[in-house]
């Protein structure tokens, strides 16, 4: 095996296109209109078909015709669906090549819906790994205001990456919106995952400590499932709930707990483990906002 | 299907020769052409039969065709996502380490999984995974040997499987073949760019196979950065210290140390395990921990 493919590429933003919320809207414009049309071209010929009181020979063209332009856009639509496992499992290991794929998908002027907003939905997780939140939280804006259809599915982690965004600048009332409605939204154990790494940030960062430790056995259970950097995020800001709460003991744990996943015994600065600030930070003042989750 | 063997008293994972029989009975193949190719055949037949006879069932049957095509393809996505989601079902089952359970639904699966070769593969590993930890390793082998040769041998995801493959080995006492596997594996990821999870995975493996071998002594020369090595690994790091723990336990140096502080490592490696993982799990899981769990006193959790 080449060593070479172990590799991890460091991503450029050469190959991934930004967002451009005119455009976004320009292209679902178009891609209803198209969904419409296809409707009315075949109302059309049924009717055409009843006053005539149907032709053999002109119908079955009619169909043929209706039915190779349909068969056409649809093979098109397939071969850019076809690609979205592809850009799903290149998102990890090559982001470039992601991106290339994801623009070249969305590049084109009228396809179906769902698959579009498929495509949306990978720049998004693209832009968010690569820490363009700013980006990621625009794309899932956009994408949640109109109506997903099939693309269903990817809501919770819509709202997931918008509640991250909103939380990293501290715009807590969206964050708070995007909490409430994942509690509303059926999960996968990953979503949920992550919606306990969110629900805590947002308790401790709005000063609701003792919500964010009412079942700190659970979620720090949840946490051992999270991939290495959420999980050491969950144990430093439930330390720090514990230690704001006077619960030394517990707060020592967690945060030796922290650091020991990080590979290091001593306590670190906070930001060296995570690259994150400091929850502290984020919101000196806590407001008192109520917890849905918790009333 | 053949069923899935369950004694009364409990859960019994299969054997490695229910495994191979089980999957030489339903290998991944790729989609009959035929079967691909059947729809367009039907709509061509049907439009020409139509355009042949006329009348009313010329107006109204490639109307019908048109319909029952669209049908059909709603109906083929449908089942495809509907089986991607039972697999990420048995994914989630084995992230909870609810292995019966996972290795129940893989095993189920893998009939309807035979012409979606993704899907087939990762039910594959998530069942060869399922065996390994259950402790059924002759079985997992079987299923990592099927899963590795289906896959390409470069990508990222077969190198993890040829280590998984390395740690059955060595729990089924096959050290050769594991050791080869290891060395090789080792001169495949000399790359600078190498992403420390897999670097990691390889360290604890060569860990585990300094313990089986009983080479305490390589083991314990390898502890100066063995906290960074691991710490990729999470939560599963602990099994790294507490086999680092383990080896300081046997070391059986040739100068003679001070057993206190060797006894005092072992007592500081186990610390750091048993504040990630519980000492029960940690010898449930590697038996070899046992005398471990038994001996050394565990961190406790104020939770």
């Amino acid at each position: 095996m080449n060593s070479h493919n172990l590799t991890t590429p460091h991503p450029t933003n050469a190959d991934v296109p930004d967002f451009d919320p005119r455009r976004f809207e320009r292209q679902t414009l178009l891609d209803n209109l198209y969904q419409w049309a296809v409707l009315g071209v075949i109302s059309v010929i049924v009717v055409i078909e009843m006053l005539m009181g149907g032709g053999g020979t002109t119908t079955t063209v009619l169909v043929f015709v209706v039915f190779a332009a349909w068969l056409a856009m649809s093979l098109a639509d397939a071969r850019t669906a076809s690609t979205l496992p592809q850009i799903s499992a290149q998102l990890g290991h090559d982001p470039n090549a992601a991106g290339g794929l994801i623009s070249q998908g969305i590049s084109r002027t009228v396809m179906n819906r769902a698959v579009r907003f498929e495509l949306y939905h990978r720049l998004a997780i693209l832009k968010h790994t690569k820490g363009d939140l700013v980006q990621s939280g625009a794309i899932c804006s956009a994408l949640l205001s109109q109506r997903l259809g099939s693309a269903e599915r990817v809501r919770p982690q819509l709202l997931v990456m918008l509640c991250e965004s909103r939380l990293v600048v501290g715009d807590y009332a969206t964050a708070y919106s995007s909490l409430v409605q994942l509690h509303g939204c059926k999960l996968s154990l990953a979503e949920m995952l992550q919606l306990t790494g969110l629900q805590t940030r947002y308790e401790v960062s709005m000063g609701y400590d003792a919500a964010a430790l009412r079942n700190v056995r659970q979620r720090v259970e949840l946490s051992e499932l999270m991939p290495t950097g959420p999980c050491i995020a969950l144990h430093q800001t439930l330390a720090l709930a514990a230690g704001r709460t006077g619960r030394a003991e517990l707060s020592a744990f967690l945060q030796s707990r922290a650091n020991l996943l990080a590979g290091r015994k001593e306590p670190p600065a906070v930001d060296e483990l995570t690259g994150d600030p400091p929850i502290v930070d984020i919101n000196p003042n806590p407001a008192t906002e109520p917890t849905p989750w918790n009333t | 299907m053949q069923q899935f063997p369950v004694k009364s008293d409990g859960f019994v994972p299969p054997t490695a020769g229910q495994v191979a029989g089980y999957l030489d009975s339903h290998p991944a193949r790729l989609p009959s052409r035929w079967m691909m190719w059947m729809p367009l055949i039907g709509v061509g037949f049907v439009i020409a039969l139509a355009a042949s006879i006329g009348g009313g069932v010329a107006q109204v049957l490639p109307w019908l065709v048109m319909f029952a095509l669209l049908g059909y393809l709603g109906y083929k996505g449908r089942r495809v996502r509907f089986l991607d989601k039972r697999v990420a079902d048995a994914h989630e089952l084995a992230m909870l380490r609810m292995m019966p359970a996972s290795l129940r639904l893989t095993w189920r699966l893998l009939p309807q999984l035979v012409t979606l070769p993704n899907l087939y593969g990762r039910a594959l590993s998530l069942l060869a995974l399922s065996l390994h930890i259950l402790g059924s390793h002759e079985a997992a082998l079987v299923a990592y040997d099927r899963v590795i040769s289906g896959i390409p041998s470069e990508s990222p995801m077969a190198f993890q499987l040829r280590l998984q493959r390395c740690l059955a080995w060595l729990a089924n006492d096959q050290i050769t073949p594991a050791e080869d596997e290891l060395r090789r594996l080792q001169n495949q990821s000399t790359d600078i760019q190498t992403p420390p999870a897999i670097i990691a995975a390889l360290r604890y493996t060569r860990l585990y196979q300094q313990v089986r071998t009983y080479h305490f002594a390589d083991a314990v020369e390898m502890e100066h950065d063995l906290l960074a090595t691991l710490a990729p690994l999470g939560i599963d790091a602990g099994y790294g210290y507490a086999l680092m723990a383990h080896s300081f336990l046997h070391v059986k140096v040739s100068e003679p140390e001070n057993p206190a502080k060797l006894l005092a490592s072992a007592k500081e490696w186990w610390r750091l395990a048993t504040m990630l993982i519980p000492p029960g799990d940690l010898a449930q899981r590697v038996p070899e921990l046992r005398e471990a769990a038994d001996t050394l006193p565990a961190t406790h959790w104020p939770l």
